[in-house]
């Protein structure tokens, strides 16, 4: 799946450790999402999505 | 998306395995999400300090993990060594053995027990909901991997100890067993964890 998720989360100048820590999963969960090695669970893209104030949609899109 | 569920890790490993899911079974019971879902509390209550090796509940105070396992993890040693004793390993020297059996259990026994009694919460850079980490991923698909490692090496070792005049004991053959599994699982989340 491709994301927006690096763009996001620079457009909030949040740090990869404070995205995780809000998140409550590890930094490296946030780096193999961001690369789109590691779809997350929904609940995980929901509270994403709830972070960002947007929808699942806007952050992640099939393929890739 | 959904991970492999079936599973046979290696008798530690599933020990270990079995505690962290309890333990983060009662944090995510502990969570308290805010309207936002973004924040959440410490549930080590009353103890809001994380630190390297963490802390254990004892009733309803908090104190150092490592101040409870090491003297049961002795404990622990100390049993496993009389047991062996009684057994008779070592039987000219029972002594002598049961202190070295001892002195070879006390590492992993204090691990053992510090793993069961730490509250993971109060781990320094320890994720409050690790079952979504990535890290969990890679353990479920090493896990499953490993389970069907164990059933081909199994497998072929039954049919050539079956076919063949060859015979081993049955330690040996267990202890193969245990090895091949804790290898595949090892090496499989090394591999995991490299391709991120």
């Amino acid at each position: 799946m491709e994301n927006t998720l690096p763009e996001l989360r620079r457009e909030h100048g949040w740090s990869q450790q404070k995205l995780a820590d809000a998140l409550g999963v590890s930094r490296q969960t946030v780096i193999s999402i961001e690369k789109g090695r590691f779809d997350p669970s929904l609940p995980l893209a929901f509270r994403l999505a709830s972070l960002f104030g947007c929808t699942i949609e806007d952050i992640f899109t099939p393929g890739g | 998306m959904a991970p492999a569920r079936s599973s046979s890790p290696p008798q530690w490993t599933s020990l270990l395995y079995s505690q962290v899911r309890f333990t983060l079974k009662a944090s995510i019971t502990d969570k308290n999400w805010g309207p936002d879902m973004t924040e959440n509390k410490n549930s080590a209550a009353g103890n809001p300090v994380r630190t390297a090796w963490g802390r254990a509940r004892l009733g309803t105070r908090t104190v150092p993990a490592m101040m409870p396992a090491i003297p049961l993890g002795i404990l622990l040693a100390a049993l496993i060594a009389a047991a062996a004793a009684l057994a008779g390993f070592a039987p000219q020297q029972p002594l002598l053995g049961a202190a070295i059996v001892a002195a070879l259990m006390v590492l992993p026994m204090c691990a053992l027990a510090w793993a069961f009694l730490v509250d993971r919460d109060s781990l320094k850079g320890a994720a409050s909901r690790p079952e979504e980490s990535v890290e969990s991923r890679w353990y479920d698909n090493a896990a499953a991997g490993a389970f069907h490692d164990l059933l081909i090496f199994s497998g072929l070792g039954t049919a050539v100890l079956f076919l063949t005049p060859l015979e081993i004991e049955g330690s040996v053959g267990l202890l193969a067993v245990s090895v091949v599994g804790m290898l595949s699982a090892g090496v499989r989340y090394t591999v995991n964890r490299r391709r991120g």
